[in-house]
């Protein structure tokens, strides 16, 4: 089984159902007191070397829907980003990440690729555009010249590779051939280029690997690595330097290596990776797209609008702990630390002065809202559209920061022992959900989720804080794994204690950079990674070099071969990815 | 539910841990919200009388559209110049009724002698000469025109009310705060229901002349009152643009368990300015044939009826009485 | 219909002697045969399939007609098909056996239709859904392979899937899917003078610059991505072929460009999902009578229903399983409200295809609609007598109006018919012991 990740649906199967509610097999090892962060004077110690390491497969990736935007940014101007919808990008063990890797281009997402591509097209190469995107004036309506100047210029920055001579003269005839018709050079550019971006090479990012000629085995090149790093670290395509970098092979040394790999992670476009990663592991995709509804007459204030700052909010907090304050990730769930617009000054009962934008916010000391689970972000996205869901709140919390997997409903569950007449009256979520207590074949998994999630009904379907539910007054007491906890500051201070958690964002952050679930050759690396990252008190900048910098990341078993994908690389969750989408 | 009022607010007073290692606790830096109470006010219009009987037994006053459906001829009438114009002899609301208002001149200011209301536990002289002058005009009825637009008003960001309470120790039982009526320029958020959202922040409007007088109040068992008080708010409906304003005004909010307030403010109301909206300007854009009424007749009305502010020269009055409701939920009231 | 035979060799032979020809003029309805079921050169008009699913099943009890054949009952769950039941065969007591897999709820039932498997997880997709599998047969001429569309705003909800890990994604916006068909791609047969966007013809052999690219690249990778890179190249054809097609205009007589849908307001809740799938389903049959796709799949809820009342807070799906069973009336009366709404939602859709008239007779003659949910009663998640309905005549491939009883065998037999039906050379579907080679013979005509 992958790396650390503990399958609880794993241990259900052997120990039949009633296991499921043991905490030991959700908690697992013994607890541990977490080691104060150092300070930042502190001189780490001497580093062990990393374990050997027999890393996983290499598999091409779709660009997701915002690196496809960050690209076309970076390339062809802020401008040429046209909006609309794209094909979903897919959630497999939980990343979006894992899951470009696995998809394709359904004939309905290519209808969308290529109208977008189109429109693209148009906008960068519109009069007011043309001359930031093409370098050289056009003779004539025909200029094979100009034209291939900027079709190998563009080419060699959304293909991430430079281009044969052979290759900029097809490209070129197509925008001759455009040209010479529609009596228009730009007009011929706009064909050529909106096919270039239908190219399954820029919508997919190849990784390539070659005989590692020092040590044997597989390497990613040089050039891909130049992508492999970019679009982890700045989430869109490579810059010139690092470009140029991989061309010229520095990508495969590890000095030339560690060089860009310092460069890049002290840029500030660090933030947008790190709120990509973050974005993507916490599911506020579904906020991007909008997917995120609640009643209007239930909650009259959530808004799109409203729910849009939410998760920026909560991506600001994640920005400001762990890149500006270079702090410890845990501190996460116990932060009061926090930033407002007046929108969200709704949802949290919050004065805002500002009447435009941001400002930083600190919650009081006897506060509820400690830390991220009490965001509006994340209560809201587990939420149903009318109601709060402990359930939902308790399985993601399990899933997303303990990557603990927690099991569907079996099929044949009986449902009647919720025939009470009673049940339907009982008006706190606690009481409804102790039918599932009374019921073995859903007390296990219920166990594990539901009391996580009852620590957070202090606030509702939209995250709005309230002390009661249709009259009755909310307990928010409970424990995970053992800790106990009164209320949400409680739960938030428990999970930041949980042993699990650190090893977990560590393999969340691993899986996220190399597109995969880890392979059993990466297990001891990961464990080591998992010992770096406490050492160094929970920092994302020295985890995300510890990832890069390692075999797990520069080197592969080879390409990833279809027969055994599905299942090597498979979790039970998988569902995820599709069939439980958006639905329970 | 007011407790956890108090704490939103006192949360800003917060300052102490979360800091991480290395890291210094920021301040808050939207201070200036502790132990006070905020509203915004969601809904407003007049305030009606019960009137027993027939309230207007000689109808209500003629506009354009009732003389031209009677077959008659419009009077000439000039809204820049009302008394230019022969009185159309339109009828003041005089009949009796009860009214949950305040006897406003029982200090003994100096007014003019009027016909008050019944208070609701039957005590007399309850003031509201605007309703004796304007309550046999159709647009003013209720239900009718000027009701809407003006509830409206308050949504809209046309007139925008807040309502700061400071100095607050109690909720629900204090006997001395402070309170300040003040307009904004900003439009209060509305949800996804069209409602007035709790707990939005709005700023006061910049320019002073908006910032009501500072008053004494108490609140006993959640119902506030305060006053006297001078408030004048800024008015910009349709093209309807000035200040409506009160002086020696008293509110009374009863504030629910969820925080929401409804109430009334009641006040005197410059008679030159009353009819500047709904005479001069009102007048000149239709607001005759929609309301219902002939600039001479509407000022008239108005200063046979007004009944404070009394000039000792002249012996005529030149405010009137006034009485509004108030709808109001919590909103943090930024100074 | 009567309609002029007179003139229409005569206009024939003015067409055929080449005066004033455009290729935008559309045909007539006097080029139609005698029956209005095919064209006077002999082409029929073209046959398409849809599917319309619903979540959360139905209450067995209520919803299973007593009589079998021509002249079935219908018992109140089935009561909005009213003045339909000729024109719908309700197909009851098909079912899924499991061979040992899980039962995994609100997907095992629709992929075991579909696919004619069995999934082992959650999410699975072990074969192309059948959607999939017939558009080969009869949606490869059009612009469009097929129309998805999700009636509650969710894109990722579609059932219409090559595999895992492709799901061809639902339209959830009216107004976008309007634009996608009928916008600048669209040739508006009531244009004469149409000519084909000189761009259109770029845009081909451009596209066949980025295939020959795509050639090169899958000598580069390993199996697993290869095969990715082979559904990319699939896509790619099947946009080709709407550039292909979009060269000419539609040449259809029932074709008319609509007007856009004025609005729309996307939600899970009935109302919304009700309106939104009003719209949805107007600019499918605009597009079919257009034939810009001859395959469509409406998921007007999802396997697990999150309809809801506007201000409710409790959705269909949790409602089966949180709702109590009346005790008197033998059912749970909120959460059958819904499944009610759904099937009286599945009724109007079938009811609109059969008042779009197009040929002697209507659109629904034309098609052939698979209605399903992916399980009987939702509270026990049953996967035995799935509720499945076929809509219309498939233009004379099936006979209609029949109840037909399962009596446990597997739904693949349903799929089966479907297929032969529509002219897939299948001899069986499904595997395991949902393996059938046998279809529904009283619906085959």
């Amino acid at each position: 089984m992958a790396g650390s990740r503990i399958l609880v649906g794993a241990l259900l199967a052997a120990l039949a159902l009633p296991a499921c509610g043991s905490s030991g097999g959700a908690g697992g090892g013994p607890r541990t007191t977490p080691t104060p962060a150092p300070s930042a004077t502190a001189t780490p110690g001497p580093t062990p070397a990393p374990p050997s390491t027999k890393a996983g497969p290499a598999a091409m990736r779709r660009l997701t829907a915002p690196q496809y935007r960050a690209t076309i940014a970076d390339v062809l101007g802020e401008d040429a980003v046209a909006p609309g919808r794209f094909e979903p990008d897919q959630r497999v063990s939980g990343l979006l990440a894992v899951g470009s890797a696995d998809v394709s281009v359904s004939p309905s997402g290519l209808e969308q690729y290529d109208a977008m591509a189109r429109e693209v097209a148009r906008r960068a190469l519109d009069p007011d555009h043309r001359d930031a995107v093409v370098s050289c004036s056009p003779q004539s309506t025909v200029d094979d010249a100009c034209a291939s100047a900027f079709l190998r210029a563009t080419a060699r920055r959304l293909l991430r590779r430079p281009v044969a001579d052979d290759e900029v003269s097809a490209w070129t005839a197509i925008a001759r051939e455009a040209a010479s018709d529609l009596g228009d050079f730009h007009a011929g550019l706009e064909v050529a280029l909106s096919a270039l971006l239908v190219s399954p090479e820029f919508l997919f990012r190849i990784d390539e690997t070659e005989i590692d000629p020092e040590r044997g085995g597989e390497r990613f090149t040089s050039l891909s690595m130049a992508h492999r790093l970019s679009y982890l670290l700045w989430n869109s395509t490579p810059d010139e330097e690092l470009l140029a970098a991989g061309e010229r092979g520095e990508l495969v040394d590890p000095a030339g290596l560690a060089s860009q790999v310092d460069r890049l992670l002290e840029s500030d476009r660090l933030d947008t990776s790190v709120r990509q990663l973050f974005a993507d592991a916490w599911g506020f995709d579904a906020i991007e797209q909008g997917l995120v509804r609640k009643d209007p007459e239930i909650f009259p204030a959530f808004s799109q609008e409203a729910i849009r700052d939410a998760e920026e909010q909560t991506l600001r907090v994640v920005v400001d702990q762990l890149l500006a304050r270079d702090g410890d990730y845990r501190e996460l769930f116990t932060t009061r630390r926090s930033f407002m617009t007046r929108p969200l000054g709704i949802l949290y009962r919050v004065p805002v002065r500002s009447p435009e934008g941001w400002e930083e916010w600190l919650f009081a000391d006897d506060d509820r809202r400690v830390g991220v689970l009490t965001h509006a972000s994340l209560l809201a996205l587990r939420s149903h559209p009318g109601r709060s869901s402990p359930t939902l709140r308790g399985k993601f919390v399990r899933e997303a920061f303990l990557c603990q997997d927690v099991p569907p409903p079996p099929g044949n569950v009986d449902f009647s022992m919720f025939a009470d007449d009673a049940n339907q009256k009982k008006t706190t979520a606690r009481e409804r959900l102790e039918a599932h207590v009374s019921n073995p074949a859903c007390a296990g998994c219920h166990a594990l989720m539901d009391p996580i999630g009852l620590a957070l009904e202090n606030f509702d379907g939209i995250g709005v804080e309230r002390d009661t539910e249709n009259g009755a007054a909310i307990d928010a007491s409970g424990a995970l794994d053992g800790d106990a906890y009164a209320d949400a500051p409680g739960l938030g201070a428990a999970l930041a204690r949980h042993p699990q958690l650190g090893p977990c964002f560590v393999e969340t952050a691993f899986r996220y950079s190399v597109g995969r679930n880890p392979v059993a050759g990466e297990r001891d690396w990961l464990e080591w990674a998992q010992e770096r990252f406490a050492d160094s008190g929970f920092r994302l900048r020295p985890l995300l070099r510890t990832i890069v910098t390692s075999d797990a990341f520069r080197r592969a078993s080879g390409p990833r071969e279809a027969s055994t994908a599905t299942t090597a690389n498979a979790h039970p969750d998988d569902a995820d990815a599709v069939g439980a989408e958006g639905s329970r | 539910m007011a407790a956890l009022l108090l704490a939103a607010c006192g949360g800003s007073g917060g300052g102490g841990s979360g800091g991480g290692p290395g890291s210094s606790p920021t301040p808050t830096p939207t201070p200036g919200f502790e132990r006070s109470l905020g509203f915004v006010v969601s809904s407003f219009g007049l305030l009606f009388p019960e009137v027993a009987g027939e309230a207007c037994p000689a109808g209500l006053a003629m506009g354009p559209v009732e003389y031209a459906a009677a077959g008659l001829a419009v009077p000439p009438d000039d809204c820049g110049d009302p008394l230019s114009a022969p009185p159309p002899g339109f009828p003041a609301m005089l009949a009796p009724g009860s009214l949950d208002g305040f006897d406003l001149d029982a200090g003994g200011a100096a007014g003019c002698t009027h016909e008050g209301f019944t208070g609701p536990d039957g005590s007399a002289g309850i003031d509201d000469q605007l309703w004796r002058a304007i309550g046999c005009i159709r647009g003013f009825q209720e239900g009718d025109i000027v009701g809407g637009v003006v509830d409206a008003a308050v949504r809209d960001g046309s007139m925008t009310i807040l309502v700061d309470v400071r100095d607050v120790d109690d909720p629900r039982n204090d006997d001395d705060v402070t309170v300040q009526v003040f307009a904004s320029r900003e439009t209060p958020p509305s949800g996804g229901d069209g409602s007035v959202l709790p707990w939005g922040t709005l700023a006061i409007d910049p320019d002073p002349r908006f910032h009501g007088s500072e008053a004494h109040g108490r609140i006993v068992d959640g119902v506030l009152e305060a006053g006297p008080m001078d408030v004048r708010l800024r008015l910009n409906i349709q093209i309807v643009e000035g200040e409506l304003s009160f002086r020696g005004a008293r509110l009374r909010l009863a504030i629910g368990s969820g925080g929401a307030a409804t109430g009334g403010l009641h006040g005197y109301a410059p008679v030159d300015g009353l009819y500047d909206l709904f005479g001069r300007q009102a007048g000149a854009i239709g607001g005759k044939e929609a309301i219902g009424y002939l600039c001479s007749g509407l000022r008239r009305l108005l200063d046979e009826q007004a009944d404070g502010d009394r000039d000792p020269a002249s012996g005529s009055c030149r405010s009137i009485s006034s009485s509004w409701r108030i709808g109001a939920v919590p909103a943090f009231v930024a100074r | 219909m009567r309609r002029s035979r007179l003139d229409r060799r005569t206009v024939l032979r003015g067409l055929l002697g080449g005066a004033a020809v455009s290729i935008g003029l559309p045909l007539l309805e006097i080029f139609l045969d005698d029956h209005g079921t095919a064209l006077a050169d002999g082409g029929a008009l073209p046959v398409r399939f849809g599917t319309w699913f619903w979540g959360c099943g139905m209450n067995p009890d209520r919803w299973t007609p007593e009589r079998v054949g021509a002249g079935y009952d219908l018992p109140v769950e089935l009561a909005p098909l009213a003045g339909l039941s000729d024109r719908v065969s309700v197909l009851s007591g098909f079912g899924v056996t499991l061979d040992g897999r899980p039962n995994l709820p609100h997907w095992t039932g629709v992929m075991a239709t579909l696919t004619g498997s069995v999934p082992r997880r959650d999410g699975d997709v072990d074969a192309p859904t059948l959607d999939t599998i017939v558009s080969k047969a009869i949606g490869s001429a059009t612009r469009f392979r097929s129309i998805e569309m999700s009636a509650t705003g969710i894109p990722g909800q579609s059932y219409s899937r090559e595999g895992t890990s492709l799901v061809n994604s639902a339209a959830v916006s009216p107004l976008e899917l309007y634009a996608r068909i009928f916008g600048p791609g669209f040739a508006d047969p009531g244009d004469a003078s149409f000519q084909p966007d000189p761009r259109t013809l770029l845009r081909r052999s451009a596209l066949s610059a980025v295939r020959e690219d795509a050639n090169r690249l899958a000598a580069r990778l390993g199996s697993h991505d290869r095969r990715r890179l082979d559904q990319y190249l699939t896509s790619l054809r099947q946009l080709e072929q709407q550039i292909e097609v979009s060269l000419r205009p539609p040449d259809l007589a029932a074709c008319r460009k609509p007007e856009a849908p004025a609005g729309e307001d996307v939600g899970s809740d009935l109302e919304r999902a009700t309106a939104t799938h009003r719209l949805l389903a107007d600019v499918a049959i605009a597009a079919m009578l257009c034939d810009q796709a001859r395959v469509f799949n409406m998921v007007f809820s999802w396997g697990t229903s999150e309809l809801r009342r506007q201000g409710t807070d409790t959705a269909h799906h949790q409602l089966t399983h949180d709702e109590v069973v009346d005790k008197e009336l033998g059912y749970q009366p909120r959460a059958t409200e819904y499944s009610q709404a759904s099937v009286a939602e599945w009724a109007w859709f079938v009811r609109r295809l059969a008042e779009t008239p197009e040929g002697a007779g209507s659109l629904l003659d034309h098609c052939l609609v698979l209605g399903h949910s992916e399980s009987s009663f939702a509270k026990s998640h049953s996967v035995a007598g799935l509720p499945v309905m076929l809509a219309g005549t498939a233009g004379g491939r099936v006979r209609s109006g029949l109840h037909v009883r399962g009596d446990g065998e597997p739904v693949t037999r349903v799929g089966l018919t479907v297929q032969q039906a529509l002219g897939v050379a299948a001899e069986s579907f499904g595997t395991g012991s949902m393996r059938t080679d046998r279809p529904l013979a009283d619906i085959l005509a």
